[in-house]
């Protein structure tokens, strides 16, 4: 059987955080295939002057076959990438891209597709994408595997293709369009797959794990991790992984996925993901057994973070600002104490402040977890950290500048971290279960 | 592949980091679960030695006490890439407990150094 063909448009990926650039969009899960060993097939758009190059360095990823089935004119391909590990907002920006001319030719897809008799399609669809070529794939046998983070408008070509022309939609909540708001993501979910009658929906939640909705139920695999890099086309190689498994039970498949993804995260150099990918993909049933943590989008929201630190008028609170935006985006319920509750001063009649006192150890007491932010030293902050430490409850502390040097300060927390990405990695490490 | 700097493309190659090679220092979970702590009721000692045990344990991997063969702790998930570097690379890790103790909740860290058959 000939291994599916992956298509989307290639990137030219720079991380401005490591002043680095690489091929990126529909090469990262190509570096999967190709680390696997597995037989697979590129069609690919590209900017026309990239063309050569990645031509060249596709053949590394030792494809069956390729074609580059249009060029996006007016178009750099670059995407600005701030924060590689994705602890908050990656500040993605795919720059000029508001002048792309696709000029694309399907024919070269579809005879490729026809002449090797392909049955499977990974698609991280683009400006190329339309209802009549995945018709013209699903007219000629293939099945359609689809990432919707590329998608402006999953629901509307959901709709335009009717019922039972995805097979599989993967989805991720680093960009979620999908669900409302209102809905726990699960319902919704299975609501998706029946209604478009999709073999499986796979949602894919960051540092939390993931979830398929499958036509035999629901499934949940964790996130497993690691000593992330990047997490940039991490969850383009968990679409391949997870592809690649399909002969495993469906929560094998997620968790090898996931488990492959975390190796990808890990570094930027091909050959060492490809020997531990590979490695990984021979011994899957010892990998399936691992353990990872698990902590799904929609209990996030129901969990509580209390942002601890000297969230005052006078202070530049741009570390706390920034762990609040994180917690928003990984969907954490919090809690900021001086912001939600008020500010104590001097002048409060006794009666207030002991109400704010009140309020925030409250808060405290029903906290899951406890980040201690300190862009300067603050007594109520360490008084703080002590409370949540003595209920037992996680805490952590965020010295973003350096300035704790105190035994106690950096002993009695479960994590002290120095950095932003550290400290969603051990939130996520002492809050989430372990399956 | 990629390129440190921005001038052009290039097969980007990590120098240095040998993760299975490096040592790791943590502290260890689910130690009240363990077979020490269940048989002894306490923690062991400062200075302790120890190894990683090579077989998964419900998929986590254990540390060992040399002298009891008691599993002590769990390590955390995140170092379960050492699976890896004991069953494909051959690497064995042994080393002491450098920090433990009983309350308020048992505690144990661990270093483990790399050894290489």
């Amino acid at each position: 059987m000939p291994g599916p063909v992956v298509i989307g448009d290639v990137y030219i990926d720079y991380h401005l955080d490591h002043r680095l650039v690489r091929l990126g969009g529909s090469f990262h899960a190509c570096r999967l295939f190709g680390a696997l060993g597995l037989p697979y097939f590129s069609a690919h758009t590209l900017p026309p002057y990239v063309e050569e190059e990645a031509e060249k360095q596709l053949q590394k990823l030792h494809p069956q076959g390729s074609t580059c089935f249009g060029h996006i004119e007016n178009w750099p391909g670059i995407i600005l990438i701030g924060d590689s590990t994705e602890a908050s907002h990656q500040g993605y920006d795919e720059i000029l891209r508001g002048l792309k001319v696709p000029r694309v030719d399907v024919g070269s897809l579809l005879k490729l597709v026809e002449r090797n008799g392909l049955q499977d399609a990974l698609m991280f669809p683009g400006s190329w994408t339309s209802p009549d070529l995945l018709n013209e794939l699903r007219k000629r046998g293939v099945a359609l595997h689809v990432d919707a983070q590329y998608l402006d408008d999953p629901i509307g070509l959901l709709d335009r293709l009717g019922p039972g022309a995805i097979e599989t939609l993967f989805v991720s909540t680093s960009k979620s369009p999908l669900w409302k708001a209102r809905q726990p993501a699960h319902d919704d979910l299975t609501h998706l797959r029946k209604s478009y009658a999709m073999s499986a929906v796979i949602l894919k939640e960051n540092r939390g794990g993931s979830q398929a909705f499958t036509e035999e139920g629901r499934f949940e695999a964790p996130a497993f991790p690691c000593d992330t890099l990047h997490s940039v086309g991490v969850g383009d190689v968990f679409d391949g992984a997870y592809l690649a498994c399909r002969d495993h039970p469906v929560e094998r498949r997620l968790r090898l996925a996931s488990w492959v993804a975390s190796q990808y995260a890990e570094t930027l150099d091909y050959d060492v993901f490809a020997e531990q990918a590979a490695w990984s993909y021979g011994n899957a049933s010892s990998v399936a057994s691992y353990k990872g943590r698990r902590l799904s989008w929609e209990e996030r929201q129901r969990l509580s973070v209390y942002i601890a630190g000297p969230d005052f008028p006078t202070v530049n609170t741009l570390a706390i600002d920034n762990i609040e935006a994180a917690l928003k985006y990984h969907n954490f319920g919090r809690v900021r104490p001086i912001k939600d509750h008020g500010l104590d001063s001097p002048q409060l009649p006794d009666r207030d402040r002991e109400n704010l006192f009140q309020k925030d150890v409250e808060a405290i007491q029903k906290a899951n977890a406890l980040i201690a932010v300190l862009p300067e030293h603050d007594p109520g902050t360490f008084a703080e950290l002590g409370l949540a430490k003595g209920l037992g409850i996680p805490t952590i502390m965020f010295d973003p500048y350096g300035i704790v040097n105190n035994l106690f300060a950096t002993k009695l927390p479960n994590a002290y971290c120095r950095n932003l990405p550290d400290v969603i990695d051990a939130l996520f490490r002492l809050v989430g279960r372990q399956i | 592949m990629g390129s440190t700097g921005s001038s052009t493309f290039g097969d980007y190659k990590e120098t240095g980091k040998d993760k299975c090679g490096k040592t790791v220092r943590c502290s260890l979970e689910e130690i009240e679960n363990c077979p020490y702590f269940k048989k002894h009721g306490k923690v062991p000692k400062v200075d302790t030695p120890v190894s990683l045990d090579s077989e998964l344990h419900e998929g986590r991997l254990m540390v060992v006490d040399d002298v009891s063969e008691l599993g002590i702790g769990l390590l955390p998930t995140e170092y379960n890439y050492l699976h890896l570097c004991v069953t494909s690379q051959h690497y064995s890790y042994e080393g002491d407990v450098f920090a433990s103790r009983n309350t308020p909740a048992p505690e144990i860290s661990v270093e483990l150094n790399p050894m290489k058959e």
